[in-house]
């Protein structure tokens, strides 16, 4: 693949992360306030219900910031699949007229929402602190969830943004898809809670690693090093996969979008 | 010197209706495995075996009848859709300009789109900025920089569109049909603008109905039918051959029908029906055309145009412009229809355009005879060559005299 290209056309890349960071919060009452509040009261309203309520166990640590790390990444990581998904059809005026790396269009939708992501992260660990969670000497690592975020990230969306150009039922299964992906993803229970068949299954969703690593930086809990390679290697081949499928169908881009 | 555009055996092959558009979702994607025998799948050239090689600062036309290849041609050439079969390179920065419709994100506001393509030229934004002033004067869009480019009118954004494209020094610029939308005085700052780029050295390849604006612009150009290269050479040469070929001037042209409806026959004709002898300027023109339906198409309606050599339209009327007529007989086989024009064309050569189509539908929409309008034998040589659309009759007349010079002054 012609990565000199990517990289003469890597303005473009930048030049659409922006306006999706923009459009986003343009017109929209309490602007950039929703990177904060939209955790924050999932937050709330899983504690009470989860946390307090039923008595899911958190690992050790309080619930609230055991959920928050797991929001965290899950918040930025539905709006980048569900946003770089549309970038291909939502620009047939781009896609259309004008010749650009296709690729630049997931890549940016997935950009734009890791400002998302930082801040979400810094929530989660004033959070932990409030909730008496001792800083960790490993919390600088967190750093490390940005790069293994666009992996995974672009794991689904390789895939995702190209067959939707191909079949508009992607755009229609995705909400449903992602609900799917909500629960079976460690973000409200740790995945500990299941029995071990389940839990080696559970462990191929490549956001379990993403997961379980922020919460170890921040939070201190101890990942199953097992899950972790399994998910972890999950999400480079997807997203490796997703790369050359990507490359094989976008020739039909401009006559399909 | 190494050519600027270079495109070797290309061909792009279109599925018609099976893949292109019964696929849009993945229950038809599976239907259509189950039961690929049973629909033969058609295909469609668009273009096949081109070749082309542009040099370093020239100017190429590309002309032809619709459907014969030429935006097909420049999607190509501008990396847009690649080629089924062959291949083409361009070198340089390219700015494209196809069709109606500009290449802009409609959620960007005016000046987010211009970084946007300028981006997409490959310039940094500093060259873009350097330039950014320039581009929106052109454009006239100052007082909207700032707004989304959804709430652009079309016209301001094409206007955008070329001012971006022309101005953000790109080393190749892709023209189709720019010209098709704008006011006059637009259309010629952008030939203008063109010819400047081409005068520095940069290589243009334009696509116009305008054919006066071909042959102004560029040195060579290439003819298009069908999908395949016909001629090939300078630019009056082959615009001349290309009227040749695909007009029969006089004054009755019969064409081949297939499909559900078509034209056999366009024909200049007198008053009474026969054909005419070459129309003479001053004189009321009748055009009849001969309509081949091949089925009952309700609602199907006709336009007559009228456009003068240089690609100015002269007169363009459907049949339902006219309210005391009922609508056009539907069913299937051979209707006869005329349209009269008042003395009203200058003398000179012009197209007969016919549309047929339905409101969701177009069926034909092609130039299908060149005639001459005769002078009158009285007419001056100098008062033919001179400027004008149209020439109908027109009566001078004596107001005053000249007055003697107002006394008691």
């Amino acid at each position: 693949m012609d990565v000199r290209d990517l990289w003469a056309y890597r303005d473009v890349g930048v030049i659409l992360a922006e306006r999706d960071l923009r459009v986003r919060y343009r017109q929209t009452l309490l602007g950039v306030l929703w990177v904060v509040i939209q955790p924050l009261v999932a937050m709330v309203v899983f504690t009470l219900v989860l946390g307090e309520g039923v008595g899911v166990p958190s690992e050790g640590v309080p619930y609230a910031a055991f959920v928050l790390c797991g929001l965290a990444i899950w918040m930025p990581f539905s709006s980048a699949v569900g946003r770089a998904t549309s970038s291909l059809v939502d620009t047939p005026e781009l896609v259309t007229k004008v010749y650009f790396p296709r690729l630049l269009a997931p890549l940016g939708a997935v950009g734009g929402v890791l400002a998302d992501l930082v801040v979400a992260l810094a929530i989660a660990q004033i959070v932990a602190l409030i909730a008496g969670v001792p800083l960790q000497a490993t919390a600088p690592l967190v750093v490390l969830v940005i790069p293994g975020f666009v992996v995974v990230a672009l794991a689904f969306s390789l895939w995702l943004s190209a067959l939707n150009v191909l079949y508009r039922d992607v755009a229609y299964a995705l909400t449903f898809g992602l609900q799917l992906l909500f629960f079976a993803s460690p973000v409200v229970y740790p995945l500990g809670v299941l029995d071990g068949t389940l839990e080696t299954l559970a462990a191929i969703n490549p956001v379990v690693g993403l997961i379980d690593v922020t919460r170890w930086a921040l939070l201190g809990t101890t990942p199953d090093a097992w899950n972790l390679v399994v998910s972890g290697a999950m999400a480079v081949l997807l997203a490796a996969g997703g790369l050359v499928f990507f490359r094989r169908v976008e020739r039909q881009f401009a006559d399909r979008v | 010197m190494p050519a600027a555009i270079e495109a070797h055996g290309v061909g792009k092959r279109y599925r018609l209706g099976t893949d292109q558009a019964a696929y849009d979702t993945l229950r038809d994607a599976v239907a259509g495995l189950l039961h690929r025998r049973r629909r033969p799948e058609q295909e469609m050239w668009a273009l096949r075996d081109v070749d082309l090689t542009v040099q370093e600062g020239e100017a190429l036309g590309i002309v032809g009848g619709n459907g014969a290849g030429k935006s097909t041609l420049l999607r190509v050439l501008g990396r847009i859709t690649e080629p089924t079969e062959g291949w083409s390179r361009t070198r340089g920065r390219v700015g494209a300009l196809l069709e109606v419709g500009t290449g802009f994100h409609h959620e960007l506001s005016g000046r987010e789109n211009v970084y946007l393509s300028g981006a997409i030229m490959g310039m940094s934004r500093r060259d873009v900025r350097r330039r950014f002033d320039e581009i929106v004067a052109f454009a006239g869009v100052e007082p909207f920089i700032e707004t989304p480019l959804k709430r652009y009118s079309s016209g301001m954004a094409l206007r955008l569109a070329f001012a971006v494209a022309a101005h953000l020094e790109p080393e190749i610029m892709l023209v189709d049909e720019v010209l098709a939308v704008g006011d006059i005085d637009f259309q010629r700052r952008c030939i203008e603008r063109m010819s400047t780029l081409s005068a520095e050295g940069r290589t243009v390849v334009f696509i116009s109905h305008d054919l006066g604006a071909v042959t102004r612009l560029c040195t060579r150009a290439v003819q298009l039918d069908h999908g395949r290269l016909v001629a090939e050479g300078g630019v009056e040469e082959v615009v001349q051959a290309y009227y040749g070929s695909v007009f029969q001037g006089g004054v009755e042209a019969r064409h081949q029908v297939d499909g559900d409806a078509g034209v056999a026959r366009v024909a200049i004709v007198d008053a009474h029906g026969g054909t005419a002898a070459q129309p003479q300027r001053g004189e009321p023109l009748h055009v009849e055309v001969e309509i081949v339906l091949a089925r009952d198409l309700p609602g199907i309606d006709a336009a007559i145009a009228i456009d003068a050599i240089d690609g100015t339209r002269v007169l363009e009327e459907t049949w339902s412009d006219q309210h005391d007529l009922p609508p056009l007989a539907s069913g299937a086989g051979r209707h006869v229809i005329r349209l009269s024009i008042p003395p009203l064309l200058r003398a000179g050569d012009h197209l007969v355009c016919v549309w047929l189509g339905t409101e969701s539908e177009t069926y034909l929409y092609d130039d299908l005879l060149a005639f001459s309008v005769l002078p009158r034998a009285d007419d001056r040589q100098e008062a033919l060559s001179r400027r004008r659309t149209v020439q109908p009759e027109v009566r001078w007349q004596r107001v005053s005299d000249a007055a003697p010079p107002a006394s008691g002054a």
